[in-house]
């Protein structure tokens, strides 16, 4: 059985937005489960928005930012991945797993790159299957 | 008068005085739960500098000010007119650099001449004081001088209260019989007064002058900084602490013994306190770890139909050498030696008892009645207790050298008409207690304040007049006190539910 | 002759809401003690409960301010002052559960409200979760067994505090029980204890984790509980039975434990820990839960410490200056400053029986202190004391 996760994507305004951008425009397919969340820089991603968005009942969460060393704002990028490195045990310890978060990096002009990592990590997150949680709310 | 507290605002905030501006219910009333409705603006000054540009302003826009403390008092005196600024005086001599009232403090000790002591090589027979800011309270500073095993001298039983506010109203309390009402206690003060065209901060050394300040309830300005009296904690082998208890179903009978054993006490003995208090099942609750207690919880068990009245005493073995044998003449008074914590425990009890409500107000009562003549309390008693037939609330008091304080507040559920009921018996009991035969005397040491005002002794009113012009003569603070028409309501009238 | 009785409680006053009925069935007298033990009233004048307490008389249900609701620290020194046992933090407790609702933000928690994300994610039914993982190699821990050993947030702390390393108080603590031969149970069933849902007024989270956890304890068939959380033990001591009654466990802090290993011989604690240190009485194991020997009695027996005490001990402690992580806030600096200057005038090492306070001041420290503090290191009880462990 099959089912089509819903994604929370927060993408970095200069880099990953502007590629997700791209790749709309050049009508490259993701999946329409995918909701876009813009933010100035990946620095700011908090443990708190990665739970916050599974409270809600999002499958995954995706975050895309510049690559290492063209941060717009310098070394932001490598804040989130520090971030993302202290969430990742408290994913598993909630049961969620740390497989359905996911940090990479598109530059503004890789449309098709964004494209690519955003359909592989649906695929990835429909092999896990539904959030947990959500089933439990249900 | 919008526009007036308008421009003080501004002002206020221009000089950057920290200050509350808006509908400022929490000070509508002091403990005294009388209103003269909702002030507007309070200011918290932190130093003797702020206060100057406070009282200059004042004076130029001829704004009145009203002194505030904790607001402990149940005077009124510190209850604000609207259009007036109220001066909360905490802060004041109590913060760091930063302007941050701070709990921990290193007391300044002088000496009667005001050079720096240092505390830990002080005997205990020296006369020594604390400068400090009139924003500390006693429980602070004692905390502050515990260490060095030392105490504010003289301490109210509400020791949260301010020395400016102790000053103001000329607190007596636990040391008084040794070192005087609060007035006596302090050597210096700094205040800051008006004149016609501003400010003035003054410093008074002189004994008496200090005096006649004390008890002026903020009608004269601002007190700064005070040297108060201290003294040193006894050792437990010098200290003696004692209880008393007499018990019976005849007020009269029970108030001339105890007033027979005062008045020898009195000849014979010196001490630093004598408190005492009537216990009835009520006046702690039933889970009140003290009724466990090995040694005081059987004072807590009154047989009923039984009035029980217990006295304590605590002061040096030496001055209280005479107290036994005096207490051994008296066969229906048991006597009892207890620990310094023993005593503090009961005065614990002693201080609830003035306030404990539920649900309830204190209604301003007879505070501060003397009966000079000690041989007198039981013919006092037996109209007191006519007059509070069925009333809540529990008469406490102090024995003093010169004779015997009494303490009484009704007590009010929160209703207007329950208010002014309990309005009603204190003015009953004050008919039938405040008589010159009885050599019962008002002292309205806890002071002014609104409705009290009007009943005082004209002599008081002089006195104060003229202090008022000698240093107030702009008429900036608190005139309203002064000027008998301010018609204070109870806060009770506006409570909502 | 005779004396009134004492008077009973408001039946006259039936529209009273609940958080007032709690202020009035014990008659605030007005006399400003409360406001002069407060550490928020130290640093932010115009924050007073006194003043707060006037204005719900005077106002009625809506009367509290947001500021005045969320400043406060819930540490309990003013009800311990109050000559009347105003329990004013219960009243706190009860208005942030009332005003909820019409509130705009919940708690104002500085980081987000990570914690209160975690804690209603535990409240689901049916969550699997996998507490173990932090545990780490050499520390046996059991599904079934005696001894239950209450983690807490441990397992989720380190995700945001990440200068703090607080899951090495619970291997410090298996560490300890397995030295005395205890292999405690470590559920993957257990949830938040709801403390910052209970005291940030989220009633209903609250209720849920409580059954949740009462049902996996209940279970396990232990016969004692220990944490090493002064809060989860406030919680699960005296809280939990209002809800669920008798938990069928002995509830206890791990100082409560430890102690008692000491004691019989069941551990030996014999390496020297060469430091002079001194102890901040946690606000929920102190004033709230009264237990403040226990955590003494252990600096007693750890060899080679030297144990000076604050001026402000036992009900006198300073609050670590956050509550329930909701309190966070300007004052807050300066109230950790004074508290910490009092410290390191002791010792260079401030002990401490709660994850939260160690992490509160971890984080002043860590951050920028606003005034010059002598070099300080905060330290947990239970890593203390496996120091010793030969």
């Amino acid at each position: 059985m099959t089912f089509d996760p819903a994604i929370a994507a927060f993408c970095c305004n200069w880099c990953g937005y502007s590629a997700a951008d791209q790749a709309g425009s050049a009508k490259l397919e993701y999946p329409s489960g995918v909701r876009i969340v813009r933010l100035m820089c990946t620095g700011m991603m908090d443990p708190y928005y990665v739970l916050r968005a599974f409270e809600r009942g999002y499958d995954g969460v995706l975050v895309v930012g510049c690559h290492l060393g063209s941060c717009h704002y310098k070394s932001g990028n490598e804040q989130a991945r520090d971030q993302m490195g202290r969430v990742a045990p408290m994913l598993r310890a909630l049961g969620l797993g740390e497989a359905r978060v996911h940090l990479t990096a598109a530059s503004a002009a890789e449309g098709p790159i964004f494209a690519a990592e955003t359909n592989a990590f649906v695929e990835r997150v429909r092999r896990l299957g539904p959030n947990p949680l959500r089933e439990a709310a249900r | 008068m919008a526009d007036a507290i308008l421009a003080a605002r501004e002002f206020l905030q221009d000089s950057g005085i920290v200050h509350d501006a808006g509908e400022l219910r929490g000070y509508a009333s002091d403990a005294s739960f009388l209103t003269l409705g909702t002030p507007s603006l309070v200011a918290f000054p932190k130093d003797e500098a702020e206060c100057v540009r406070l009282v200059e302003f004042a004076v130029r826009h001829r704004m009145p000010i009203v002194p505030r403390a904790t607001g402990s008092s149940t005077a009124g005196a510190s209850v604000a007119p609207p259009g007036s600024i109220l001066v909360d005086m905490e802060r004041v001599g109590a913060c760091d650099a930063r302007g941050h009232r701070r709990g921990l403090f290193t007391p300044q000790v002088v000496d009667a001449k005001g050079q720096a002591v240092d505390l830990s090589k002080a005997g205990v027979a020296d006369e020594l004081y604390v400068r400090v800011g009139a924003g500390r309270t006693a429980d602070e500073m004692n905390r502050a001088l515990a260490r060095h095993k030392w105490v504010v001298g003289v301490v109210p039983s509400s020791s949260y209260s301010t020395f400016g506010g102790n000053f103001a109203t000329n607190a007596r309390g636990n040391g008084t019989p040794a070192y005087g009402a609060f007035g006596d206690s302090v050597n210096r003060v700094r205040l800051v007064t008006s004149s016609k065209e501003g400010a003035r901060a003054l410093e008074v050394t002189d004994r008496e002058e200090i005096r006649r300040l004390g008890g002026n309830h903020g009608l004269c300005g601002l007190v700064t900084e005070l040297d108060v009296r201290i003294a040193p904690i006894l050792r437990a082998e010098d200290m003696l602490c004692v209880i008393l208890q007499i018990e019976s179903e005849d007020p009269e009978h029970l108030g001339s013994v105890i007033g027979g054993l005062m008045k020898r006490v009195a000849a014979s003995c010196r001490y630093f306190a004598g408190e005492f208090l009537f216990i009835d099942s009520g006046i702690v609750r039933p889970t009140d770890p003290i009724r466990k207690d090995a040694v005081l919880g059987a004072y807590f068990e009154p047989p009923p139909g039984k009035r029980r009245m217990v006295l304590l005493y605590r002061g040096t073995r030496d001055g209280m050498a005479a107290l036994p044998g005096i207490a051994g003449e008296f066969p229906d008074v048991a006597y009892r030696e207890i620990t310094y914590p023993q005593f503090q425990a009961m005065m614990k009890v002693r201080t609830a008892a003035t306030g404990k409500s539920l649900q309830r107000v204190n209604v301003p009562g007879c505070e501060d009645f003397i009966i000079y003549d000690p041989a007198r309390f039981g013919q006092v008693l037996v109209r007191m207790f006519a007059a509070l037939e069925g009333a809540a609330g529990r008469p406490v008091g102090h024995h003093y050298p010169d004779g015997i304080v009494v303490h009484y507040r009704p007590q009010a559920p929160l209703r207007r008409q329950a208010i002014e009921d309990a309005w009603a018996l204190n003015l009953r009991l004050r008919e039938a207690v405040l008589r010159e035969e009885l050599t019962v005397e008002d002292r309205k040491e806890h002071g002014l304040g609104l409705a009290l005002f009007r009943d005082g002794p004209k002599s008081r009113h002089e006195e104060l007049r003229a202090l008022k012009k000698e240093y107030d003569p702009a008429n900036v603070f608190s005139p309203h006190l002064l000027d008998g028409r301010a018609e204070g309501a109870f806060i009770g009238t506006r409570f909502v539910f | 002759m005779t004396l009134a009785a004492p008077l009973s409680a408001p039946e006259a006053f039936p529209a009273l809401d609940p958080a007032l009925k709690i202020l009035t069935a014990e008659g605030c007298v007005q006399c400003n003690k409360c406001t002069f033990s407060c550490p928020v009233h130290r640093v932010d004048v115009t924050f007073s409960p006194r003043k707060v307490i006037l204005q719900a008389y005077l106002g009625g249900g809506d009367a509290v301010s947001e500021r005045d609701l969320w400043a406060c620290l819930t540490c309990g020194e003013c009800q311990a002052v109050c000559p009347t046992e105003v329990p004013y933090p219960a009243f706190i407790r009860a208005k942030r559960e009332q005003l909820r609702p019409t509130m705009e933000r919940a708690a104002p928690c500085k980081h987000g409200g990570f914690k209160e994300v975690v804690a209603r994610i535990m409240a689901r039914p049916g969550l699997k979760q996998d507490r173990r993982a932090w545990i780490g190699d050499g520390l046996k821990v059991a599904d079934k067994g005696d001894v239950v050993y209450f983690t807490g947030c441990l397992p989720y702390l380190d995700g945001i505090f990440s200068y703090c390393d607080s899951a090495s108080i619970g291997r410090a603590a298996i560490r300890l029980m397995n030295a005395a031969g205890i292999v405690p149970v470590v559920a993957d069933a257990e949830r938040c204890c709801g403390h910052d849902s209970l005291w940030n007024g989220d009633a209903e989270t609250y209720r849920k984790l409580v059954e949740a956890n009462a049902a996996w304890i209940k279970k396990t068939g232990a016969k004692r509980l220990v944490t090493t959380c002064a809060e989860c033990f406030s919680m699960l001591k005296h809280e939990y039975p209002k809800v669920t009654g008798d938990l069928g466990v002995e509830v206890l802090h791990f100082s409560e434990l430890l102690e008692e290993l000491v004691a019989s011989g069941k551990v030996r604690l014999t390496k020297p820990v060469d430091l002079q240190v001194t102890y901040q009485d946690p606000c929920r194991l102190g004033r709230h839960a009264k237990e403040y020997d226990a955590p003494r009695a252990v600096l007693k027996a750890i060899p080679g410490v030297k144990f000076v005490e604050m001026d402000r001990v036992r009900e006198n402690s300073m609050c670590c200056g956050v509550g329930a992580y909701s309190t966070c806030d300007a004052q807050t600096k300066f109230m950790q400053q004074e508290r910490l200057e009092e410290a390191a005038s002791k010792a260079e090492t401030l002990v401490t029986a709660c994850p939260h306070c160690r992490i509160h001041f971890s984080c002043y420290i860590d951050g920028r202190p606003v005034d010059p503090l002598p070099e300080l290191k905060i330290v947990d009880l239970t890593v203390l004391a496996a120091q010793a462990l030969e």
